[in-house]
């Protein structure tokens, strides 16, 4: 009998993996049987790739047994948002309507390159409707659950990505990210969650939302893990016009290397406006702990002014582009739609051009305030979210004394900083007993090493860290 | 609002629908995307009162 082993540590669990401890094979097995046991519970997969998981496995396990090389993710599990191609399957992006079309004939281009590395690939997972939602309440796939208490909302739209590995079902999931639906459910699930800058990794064989705002992204439980799933998806593609990285950046190697001199800027004004308190104090623990760093050289309240009219714009343009690209669609089948995906869209559709002009001229201007920022600050924190996780069903949320709509909420605070394509983590931060929150580091464009030590220096220090889930 | 022009402002909707997108809104759309209207009208707003497009700044756009 084999040990038993988690898979809430994939890097750990590689390493055992190639040292012979353990098999690929044993853990995809593990892994296959907990999805089958748990996730009822939590509704995350849409699809379960049992038979090939097992032969992925059992390759990888030969490859050992004959002395010869496997790449540095070998036989850790994945899963990924259903709007990735997966070779074989329908790519149905939370959507009734594309269930019909013929099966994916590749895998997308970041499956393809976590393959290589020898992660194994186990399923899809359940989403908002063309990713176009923050709760992941799918007219019909239905909920996934926050397996932090499933009477919650898992956070969207990658909420099946947050929730599996939450969950511990899988150690490394994927999520893309327009407006947050990278940052929000990882919040949410209390995980980590990597929104990489605009046109850093390749959105090649994923179905898009709005390619202007479009990301793609891992979830980890570890800060470690997160690093070593991007670094082996990084480099430019053409066959995503928007991949265009200036350099790849391995980040593992590095990771626990420490920055010197770091000016942390706290985002006040839109940012500290309409959040729950215990939202504002997970960014304050944040602040006080890099205060207390002696590698850091100062933290200090900053603005970005425009915050609240990128957040607009980001809102009309999402409506205007999901819209047209959706145009037939909505003309030809619109009672096939989640209801709530269908009126944005019909909605956005209608939004005159002028409007569209004044928002990418507006994101221009915003670009460069962001920059003037950076100028004087080399990491930004703001929360996540306005609030923890709400219950399945409720449209009105109460924080800080208002009702405010939790759809239109969530996202208050991503928004604006996908907008201008910045790259950010949401990190997890709870206290005992209570549900999760994120925390959102933001750094300068292609500065996701940054990113990824801050955050891994704060998980090392037990600022953050992501709690373990009791289903 | 009365119920009449309440029914107005809806066939208004499925109008500018039928024109812009090239096929009737169904009846039972109409509510909500005249809802989600109210929503983008609120933003507009907020983008608009950032300020207007400025001819140096479309010049820029060009030379880019």
């Amino acid at each position: 009998m084999e040990k038993s082993h988690s898979l809430t540590d994939g890097f750990a669990l590689s390493a055992r993996i190639r040292a012979g401890e353990v098999s690929a094979s044993h853990v995809v097995e593990t892994c296959l049987s907990d999805i089958a046991k748990r996730n009822p519970a939590f509704n995350a997969f849409t699809a379960v790739l049992a038979d090939q998981s097992r032969a992925d496995a059992a390759a990888i396990d030969a490859r050992l047994s004959a002395g010869g090389s496997v790449g540095p993710l070998a036989g850790m599990p994945f899963a990924v948002k259903n709007l990735f191609d997966i070779e074989g399957l329908t790519t149905l992006a939370g959507s009734k309507i594309l269930a019909g079309r013929p099966p994916a004939t590749a895998d997308g281009a970041l499956i393809r390159r976590l393959r290589e590395a020898g992660a194994i690939l186990v399923g899809a997972l359940n989403m908002d409707e063309f990713a176009y939602g923050f709760s992941t309440e799918n007219a019909h796939y239905g909920a996934t659950r926050n397996p932090h208490d499933p009477a919650r909302i898992a956070g969207g739209s990658s909420g099946g990505s947050a929730a599996a590995v939450a969950a511990g079902l899988v150690p490394i999931a994927l999520g893309s990210d327009t407006n947050g639906s990278i940052r929000v459910p990882a919040a949410l699930c209390g995980v980590f969650g990597l929104k990489p800058t605009y046109g850093r990794l390749s959105r090649a064989g994923s179905f898009p939302f709005v390619d202007s705002l479009d990301h793609v992204g891992p979830f980890a439980r570890t800060v470690r893990d997160l690093a070593a799933a991007y670094d082996v998806m990084q480099g430019a593609d053409a066959a995503d016009p928007a991949c265009f990285p200036p350099d790849d950046q391995p980040i593992l190697p590095r990771l626990d290397e420490t920055e010197r001199g770091l000016r942390i800027g706290i985002l006040g004004g839109w940012f500290r406006q309409g959040a729950a308190d215990e939202a504002l104090a997970a960014v304050d623990r944040l602040a006080a702990a890099f205060g207390a760093s002696t590698d850091v050289a100062k933290v200090s309240v900053v603005e970005l002014a425009g915050a609240q009219a990128a957040r607009s714009a980001a809102f009309c343009m999402t409506a205007a582009e999901g819209g047209a690209l959706h145009r037939r669609r909505l003309a030809e089948r619109p009672l096939d739609f989640d209801p709530a995906t269908r009126d944005r869209l019909l909605a956005g559709l209608m939004l005159p051009a002028e409007v569209l002009v004044e928002c990418r001229r507006l994101r221009r201007r915003f670009q460069a305030e962001a920059r003037a920022l950076f100028e004087s600050v080399d990491l930004l924190l703001s929360p996540a979210t306005p609030c923890a996780a709400p219950r399945i069903g409720e449209s009105i949320v109460n924080i800080a004394g208002r009702d405010v709509p939790v759809r239109a909420n969530l996202g208050l605070y991503t928004q604006p900083i996908s907008f201008i394509g910045l790259p950010a983590i949401s990190v997890p931060v709870s206290e005992a007993g209570a549900l999760p929150l994120g925390v959102q580091l933001i750094a300068p464009a292609w500065r996701e090493d940054r990113l990824l030590r801050a955050a891994r220096w704060l998980e090392l220090t037990g600022v953050a860290r992501a709690p373990d889930a009791p289903i | 609002m009365d119920d009449t022009s309440s029914c107005n402002e809806l066939d208004d909707v499925r109008t500018a629908a039928w024109a812009l997108i090239g096929a009737a809104i169904p009846r039972e759309c109409v509510q909500g995307v005249s809802a989600n209207l109210q929503i983008l009208a609120g933003h507009v707003a907020v983008v608009r009162s950032a300020g207007a497009l400025e001819t140096t700044e479309a010049a820029e756009v060009f030379r880019a």
